[in-house]
């Protein structure tokens, strides 16, 4: 009921952009180009590097995070800041804060932690081509690399011996953790007016290292997930391109 | 822009069947609740070498924790091995050895005992780690610890030496 609900609302949140930007492709203006020599612009057209030329900065905010927490275990919001290079290639840097304070209500488990996590990588823009190097929307593919270093608590009821009696309880505060984790995925970007986009992201993520305690291993981490050798995360992002 | 549409429809669809799908198991709960202290007995043939040894006179084992007596091997031939559980809570447990109901050893085995939270799903389990052994040494020989480590992986913790 949670997942329906969720998709609903997200499908939701996907089909506004698009009435709008149905209606902003009749309204973009055209851009003058100023008239090049006939050398420079063979090289222009020619070379690699024009490819990639620098075409601006954008910075997103993602909400999938918050809206996740109806079907996940946590919370987390995150910003991230892009390069775009030739409208083609994305270098990414991705910062994000995430919660979990959660009770498993059969065992009385309670899993506590709040820390920041980071992502480096890029995307590539798979629409941009020869004859189309300006496209209004972008399907891409994304790797990151991720990582956090964060502090979690956790407390469990007292356990008891089963031959010779007695309880023993845990309460575990501030026990270090760290992940180091890769994420390959997919998205789309589309623009809603100008200057903004909205767009999806799926990814599927896998865990390179974890740090391990004595006493207890990390269940939720921030900015992966619960702790699973792999698994599937998500962003819905709303882009701002800084005019340059 | 039609063909944009499609491929974003396509691309919701794979996003909903990926989070019906989640991911993998992750972590396997462990399938065992107790980790045992393993205690297997050898001796030392004409040549210095050690051997497995088979104890061929009747044995009765008796653990005391915390005050609690219990018999965990009642006059057993032919024993080769013991299998102990651990206290949860002591961190020293006694075990009195009794042989052809004339010689009695007393073994004294210090423990430091490690709840290990495994996740929400699975929960505590407790592992142990031997700190020291002590024995009084009226009929076995020596004693040695070879694995401290006390935990679900089958290891051999601690070798009783007796003189054939």
């Amino acid at each position: 009921m949670r997942i329906l609900s969720y998709i609903l609302l997200s499908s939701l949140l996907l089909a506004a952009p698009q009435r709008i930007t149905a209606q902003e492709i009749s309204e973009v203006p055209v851009q003058e180009t100023k008239p090049e020599t006939k050398k420079a612009k063979e090289k222009k057209e020619n070379g690699f590097w024009s490819l990639l030329e620098f075409k601006g900065v954008g910075v997103s905010a993602d909400i999938f995070g918050c809206a996740y927490s109806l079907i996940g275990d946590g919370i987390s919001t995150e910003i991230a800041a892009e390069a775009n290079f030739g409208n083609r290639l994305y270098p990414t840097f991705e910062a994000g804060w995430a919660w979990c304070n959660a009770t498993d209500e059969n065992n009385g488990i309670k899993y506590r932690t709040n820390a920041p996590y980071y992502r480096a990588g890029f995307n590539y823009n798979f629409l941009t081509k020869k004859d189309n190097p300006n496209p209004k929307h972008y399907i891409y593919g994304l790797v990151r690399i991720g990582w956090t270093n964060f502090k979690y608590d956790v407390q469990t009821p007292p356990i008891t011996d089963p031959v010779w009696g007695g309880e023993v309880a845990l309460d575990l505060k501030d026990v270090e953790g760290a992940c180091l984790w890769g994420e390959v995925g997919a998205g789309i970007k589309v623009k809603i007016v100008k200057g903004f986009h909205m767009g999806w992201s799926v990814r599927y993520k896998f865990r390179f290292t974890e740090k391990k305690a004595e006493n207890s291993r990390m269940w939720y981490i921030p900015g992966y997930g619960k702790n699973q050798s792999t698994c599937f995360g998500g962003t819905y992002s709303l882009i701002y391109d800084i005019p340059l | 822009m039609k063909r944009v549409m499609k491929q974003i429809a396509v691309l919701m669809a794979a996003v909903c069947c990926l989070l019906c799908q989640g991911c993998d198991g992750g972590y396997d709960c462990a399938l065992d609740n107790i980790a045992y202290n393993r205690v297997k007995f050898y001796t030392i043939d004409g040549h210095g070498m050690e051997k497995e040894y088979a104890f061929p006179d009747p044995l009765t084992v008796t653990m005391m924790v915390n005050g609690s007596e219990a018999v965990v091997v009642n006059y057993m031939t032919n024993a080769k091995e013991l299998t102990l559980p651990m206290s949860y809570t002591s961190e020293c447990d006694t075990l009195i050895m009794n042989f052809f109901d004339r010689y009695i050893d007393t073994l004294y085995i210090g423990h430091y005992n490690i709840p290990i939270y495994q996740s929400m799903e699975c929960g505590v389990i407790m592992h142990h780690r031997l700190t020291g052994v002590s024995y009084t040494g009226n009929f076995l020989d020596s004693m040695a610890v070879k694995s401290a480590e006390i935990n679900f992986d089958y290891n051999e913790n601690i070798k009783l030496y007796f003189v054939e």
